[in-house]
């Protein structure tokens, strides 16, 4: 059977594998990658290696696991177990689940019934990975008061910055600032303007904490239940958990995969420069664990222990260590369980996979045929032959010279075939005739 | 009851220390003895045939041999009785030999004490003795060989030859063991693969063998005649009735290589692979250790062989006898250190040397460095790797020395040029032929060095050895580049708690006797073949896969066998239903019908633990019953002829043999030992303990065999549990628990054993002398 492997690049990576009637491909996005090789332990052939990371976390625009086309299994090993869904698998033009392979992460945002719908969550999110569907706008209620007066109030120690009013009416303005891992909330204060405001009283309904009050008159609209939607899309989720810390309502529930610890060598921490280098900072996109404060520092809830920042940093003042994996095994009695589960191990302990060092390289020696193949030629005329060789037949079927061959006597033996060859044949001869 | 006595001199080995007319006086004075005479050789024609004569003259009902141990002479006896017209079980024997002449040499006259009171209890036996029937009972024909290597192959060709069904059980997905992995063998040099290949096919193709590849065997329960295995068949992942064994579709585009471990790890194979190319089976199997799942093969098989669906299998077999030749595991050579093995990548082992030499090898026959691939210039031979070493293994592998001369010559033959040189201690070439082919190698250029290697390091690509050449007296160093190191042969003993087969304190199974039985193990009906037995070279195991083959076949010519009747019975009118006997007895041999309990006698083992344990002594077992036993220790209180008297319950299998091991070891203990002997420790009823106590024994000592080696698997944890239990009663009530004591031991442990019995008798004297301070201090308060 003829397997074929070819790669194709056009942004993306296709690796595509031609075996038979069936087509495998693994599409890499390196955009999405971080470097964090989870993917070069788990692959049980060793195709993957790792790029340089920490120049591409400086700027380097390049791949950082570079993958062997060639030794590539197209197992889906590393599909699996990419924290950071970098990978697609595809088989004969399907895609392939995760949940449907043999063994698989167990990871997964919730977004529990406490849920009000607000915009923190979304907000913060590293990935962009919480979106947040607006049902109504305040724009979108044709019914105004006129003329009416009256005064607009936010109780300062009830709100919580929500934002709810802020998407619902052009009245409340959130002054945001940036997301750090020792700030995550992403509003500095509220502000009112009340010159757009017509006092509906629509508001005080809206605020989860009732901590606007209006006074003015009630238009008669009637709200829906409820003004947006949440949606966590987990392909995109790094199970960072920012929307977990961030949520005043405990409505954001991450389970991550991984347990583990993240060590910094605080007494090599002279080497760092958190100005200039910034590595681990860049390479932690998805999970934004790293800033700067007085010097680098971190807050590991938010870290899945990807090893990304430990790959990137040049003086190697970063260490991540992974204690536990969890997974869920779909298929118990399959011969490749044992194999996904080692590939679990590997990413635990943080080893390759052990291939078998330096085989023999042998020279196998072709055994040689001279010229083409024969052609089979007359060289001597069959008659003839037979004739000669009937004088020897002839001999043997006498019983006196067979006694001869059979004892060794050859002289006698040899003489009777000379006499049958010459002699006696021209007898016979005349017999037949 | 009209008893006869025969108190034996064995020459001087029991005349030398014993008085025996004194014996014989004491023993015509008691209670229904007619007849009581001494002989020279009891054993002997004359010996024997005066027995007979004395039992027809007297019309005994009877007899009494004081003489050597029973396990030596106690069928003989039997057979004596029977010729003579008696019930063979009318026999008891008094050990005065190995238990008692020949420990207390120094001892005369307690000698002759003991030897008094052991005829005394042997008479009360003989009083209680009931004749008894052997059981007989069908025999399956068909016999289980466990392990596909050349022994097994040898035993299961012989009896399904003799019109016998064999089941051939092997572990690994192909027959032939080891012995189809070597390049050639000594001392004919005959290609290994190719004498054993016609026999691997003879034993594939024959109709009255069924050769079971991958499974295990998982569970063994029965007896000789009929043992109840469970094997379990591991999935191939191969349909075998679709795989042409083409040896190369499949694994050719596997993605996943590992170590071949039928290169002994010098070579790599797929995760989907076909072992050896003259694999028997000839079908590809999937290692369900490295597949990955990435399916290719499944595509590639034209066949559409592979099958990801396949389940392990359990299989039930019932066969008569069970052969066990499951070989040896090579020695792991990084357990010497020293080597360098797993560090240096030019220091192979010889097995490793021997798939390289094969033509069909990882290098396909030649001979190359594993660092680069070149031909080595100069080879090293390191002998006793493992082997004759008190850090690893003690024993001598027998087979090394052969084989790295043959290597050696060999690697001559084929490249003149390659300087070969042998470091040994001793060169055991010992078989015929052997010798010669000994000179013939080192007439071909093969340099011998006696000399053990001290130091081994790297040189570049070489490796320098550091030796002392004996025979010189000078320390010298040495490059090589390629070092191989002639490792020894471990046992495989993992089935021994499933068979209930004990390991010896070398690794390897034991056999009944080493000189006489050398198939045979302490389990009737299962037998050893080839290297499980201990080291040995391929003709020995042939040898010995025949003698086990006829063992085997003998037990199954006569379609039955038969059992001594030692099984244990219910006195139905005694039972009162309590159950206790059904919920001790771990073979499933006593059940309840109605509310009486019943023992199927085929599945009865004979341990008596339910003896043992019956509340109302309703059960009871053949020859070593309730009655003879409390007869004997009635008897042995009726005189007190020492102080303190110490009675020791031995098990027939461990415990009785180590005593008599002591005896001939000529090792000395305390005469103050009386065995009463039973089949298991688990036999002993607590209630005789408490009955000697009472009449006036001093110390009581339950002996039995190495916890987790019991003969019935469990006989000597429950005696363990029991004794514990009585223990704590004892002092509750007041009584020193230390009087009663547990010891186990191997057959083998008679110094450990004569050790503890001094102990004992050390101790109890100590107590009486604590028990007489305590009165004295008691009566000066009082």
């Amino acid at each position: 059977m003829q397997i074929d492997r070819d790669v194709t690049i056009n942004g993306l990576f296709r690796f595509v594998q031609r075996a038979g009637k069936e087509t495998r491909e693994l599409v890499y996005d390196y955009k999405r990658c971080n470097g964090c090789g989870i993917c070069v332990y788990a692959c049980p052939v060793n195709a993957i290696e790792l790029g340089p990371v920490h120049d591409i976390a400086s700027g380097l625009d390049m791949p950082p696991v570079i993958i062997d086309h060639l030794k590539c299994a197209y197992c889906g090993i590393c599909y699996a177990f990419c924290p950071f869904n970098a990978f697609k698998f595809y088989i004969n033009g399907d895609e392939i689940e995760k949940d449907s392979l043999p063994v698989s992460p167990v990871a997964y945002t919730y977004k529990l019934d406490s849920c009000v719908k607000c915009t923190l969550c979304y907000k913060v999110c590293p990935m962009n990975a919480i979106t947040r569907n607006v049902r109504i706008r305040r724009e979108d209620i044709p019914e105004r008061n006129e003329g009416v007066s009256g005064k607009v109030t936010v109780d300062r120690d009830k709100c919580n910055l929500c934002g709810i009013c802020a998407e619902f009416c052009g009245v409340f303005k959130l002054i945001g600032k940036d997301v750090k891992p020792d700030d995550i909330m992403p509003y500095e204060d509220l502000l009112i303007d009340e010159s757009k405001c017509d006092y509906c009283k629509l508001c005080e309904e809206i605020c989860p904490e009732n901590a606007i009050k209006v006074e003015g008159k009630r238009i008669s609209f009637e709200l829906p239940d409820t003004i947006a939607e949440i949606s966590i899309d987990q392909e995109l989720c790094s199970y960072c958990g920012y929307c977990e810390k961030v949520c005043p309502y405990d409505a954001a529930r991450t389970v991550k995969p991984i347990e583990g610890e993240l060590i910094l060598y605080e007494k090599r921490l002279h080497r760092c420069d958190p100005i200039g280098c910034k590595a681990c900072i860049n390479v932690c996109k998805h999970n934004r664990v790293w800033w700067v404060s007085d010097r680098l520092r971190f807050n590991s809830d938010f870290c899945v222990y990807c090893g990304a920042c430990e790959n990137a940093c040049p003086h190697n003042l970063i260490e991540v260590k992974r204690s536990k994996y969890y997974t869920k095994v779909l298929l118990d009695n399959v011969p490749w369980r044992e194999a996904w589960q080692r590939a679990v191990e590997r990413i635990v302990l943080k080893q390759r996979a052990e291939l078998p060092e330096g085989k023999f390289s042998i020279e196998i020696k072709e055994f040689e045929t001279f010229g083409d193949e024969m052609a089979v030629e007359k060289t001597v005329s069959i008659e003839v032959l037979e004739d000669r060789l009937n004088a020897i037949e002839q001999a043997l079927k006498i019983p006196f010279y067979r006694r001869a061959f059979e004892k060794g006597h050859l002289k006698i033996f040899l003489k009777a075939v000379k006499e049958y060859a010459s002699g006696k044949n021209q007898r016979n001869q005349e017999q037949k005739a | 009851m009209r008893i006869g006595v025969f108190v034996c001199h064995c020459g001087l080995n029991i005349a030398g220390v014993i008085d025996i007319d004194e014996v014989i006086e004491y023993a015509k004075n008691l209670k229904d003895v007619v007849h009581a005479t001494a002989i020279k050789y009891v054993c002997s024609d004359s010996g024997q045939e005066e027995i007979v004569s004395a039992i027809r003259d007297h019309k005994l009902d009877a007899i009494v041999v004081a003489a050597c141990s029973p396990r030596l002479h106690e069928v003989t006896f039997r057979r004596v009785a029977m010729r003579a017209g008696l019930n063979p079980y009318m026999v008891a024997m008094a050990n005065i030999r190995e238990q008692c002449s020949w420990v207390h040499r120094n001892k005369p006259k307690s000698a002759t004490l003991k030897a008094k009171d052991l005829v005394r209890m042997a008479v009360a036996r003989a009083r209680h003795s009931k004749p008894l029937e052997k059981r007989k009972a069908m025999v399956e024909k068909a016999v289980l060989v466990i392990g596909g290597g050349v022994a097994g192959i040898e035993a299961a060709l012989t009896i399904a030859n003799s019109g016998v069904k064999v089941y051939l059980v092997e572990k690994k997905p192909t027959i032939g063991g080891h012995m189809a992995l070597l390049n050639e063998v000594f001392p004919t040099n005959d290609c290994s693969i190719c004498i054993l290949a016609p026999k691997m096919s003879e034993a594939w193709n024959h109709p009255n063998i069924e050769v079971i590849t991958n499974a295990e065997v998982k569970e063994v329960k029965g007896h000789v005649g009929r043992f109840k295995v469970k094997i379990v068949k591991h999935p191939r992942y191969v349909d075998t009735s679709k795989c042409k064994g083409c040896i190369g579709d499949c694994s050719s585009v596997c993605s996943v290589e590992v170590l071949n471990e039928f290169d002994y790890s010098i070579g790599t194979r797929k995760a989907i692979y076909i072992p050896i190319q003259q694999s028997t089976p000839l079908y590809a199997i999937i290692d369900w250790q490295h597949c990955i799942g990435c399916r290719l093969c499944e595509k590639a098989c034209e066949p559409g062989a592979i099958d990801f669906s396949q389940q392990a299998e359990e299989i039930e077999l019932e066969v008569g006898a069970i052969i066990v030749a499951t070989g040896y595991k090579p020695f792991d050579a990084r357990r010497k250190p020293e080597f360098g093995y797993g560090v240096y990548r030019n220091v192979i082992t010889s097995l490793e040397l021997e798939r390289m030499l094969s033509a069909s090898g990882p290098t396909l026959g030649q001979l190359l460095k594993p660092s680069d691939s070149k031909p080595p210039k100069k080879v090293a031979f390191i002998q006793c790797v493992g082997s004759r070493d008190e850090g690893t293994n003690r024993y001598c592998s027998r087979v090394c020395c052969m084989e790295s001369l043959k290597n050696a010559y060999i690697i001559k033959e084929r490249y003149p040029g390659v300087d070969v040189a042998i470091f040994y201690i001793d060169v055991r070439a010992s078989g015929r032929m052997y010798e010669e082919f000994y000179r013939r190698a080192m007439d071909r250029g093969v340099r011998v060095i006696r000399g053990g290697i001290g130091q081994i390091w790297e040189s570049g690509d070489s490796v320098i050895l550091r030796y002392e050449d004996t025979l010189e007296g000078v320390v010298k160093e040495e490059e090589f580049d390629l070092v191989v190191l002639a490792i020894g042969l471990e046992g495989n003993t993992e089935l021994a708690t499933k068979l209930g087969i004990s390991v010896g304190e070398d690794g390897f199974y034991d056999v009944a006797h080493p000189k006489l039985r050398p198939v045979e193990t302490d389990v009737r009906g299962i037998f050893l073949a080839g290297t499980a037995s201990g080291p040995k070279d391929i003709q020995d195991s042939v040898a010995s896969a025949g003698l086990a083959a006829a063992k085997a076949l003998q037990l199954l010519f006569s379609g039955e066998v038969e059992f001594d009747p030692y099984n244990a019975y219910v006195e139905e009118e005694k039972c009162i239903g309590c159950k206790l006997c059904v919920e001790v007895c771990r073979f499933n041999a006593a059940f309840m019908e109605g509310n009486k309990a019943k023992i199927d006698a085929n599945a009865c083992v004979m341990c008596g633990m339910c003896v043992a344990a019956c509340p109302t002594n309703a059960i009871d077992m053949g020859f070593f019953s309730d009655d003879q036993i409390k007869a004997e220790i009635d008897a042995l209180t009726e005189e007190k002829n020492a102080d303190p008297l110490i009675l020791v319950f031995s098990c027939w299998y461990c415990s009785y043999a180590a005593i008599d091991l002591a005896g001939t070891m000529k090792l000395g203990y305390e005469p103050n030992i009386r065995v009463i002997r039973t089949l298991c420790s688990g036999r002993v009823d607590v209630e005789w303990i408490i009955r000697a106590l009472k009449r006036g024994v001093d110390g009581v000592i339950v002996s039995g065999c190495r916890l987790g080696e019991c003969h019935f698997k469990f006989g000597n944890l429950k005696a363990k549990e029991r004794i514990e239990t009585l223990q704590k009663a004892l002092e509750s009530i007041g009584i020193n628990p230390e009087r009663v004591k547990t010891i186990w031991h191997s057959a083998g442990e008679a110094r450990e054993i004569a050790e503890d019995f001094n102990e004992f008798v050390e101790r109890i004297k100590q107590l009486a002398i604590e028990d007489e301070l305590k009165k004295r201090r008691q009566s000066n308060a009082d």
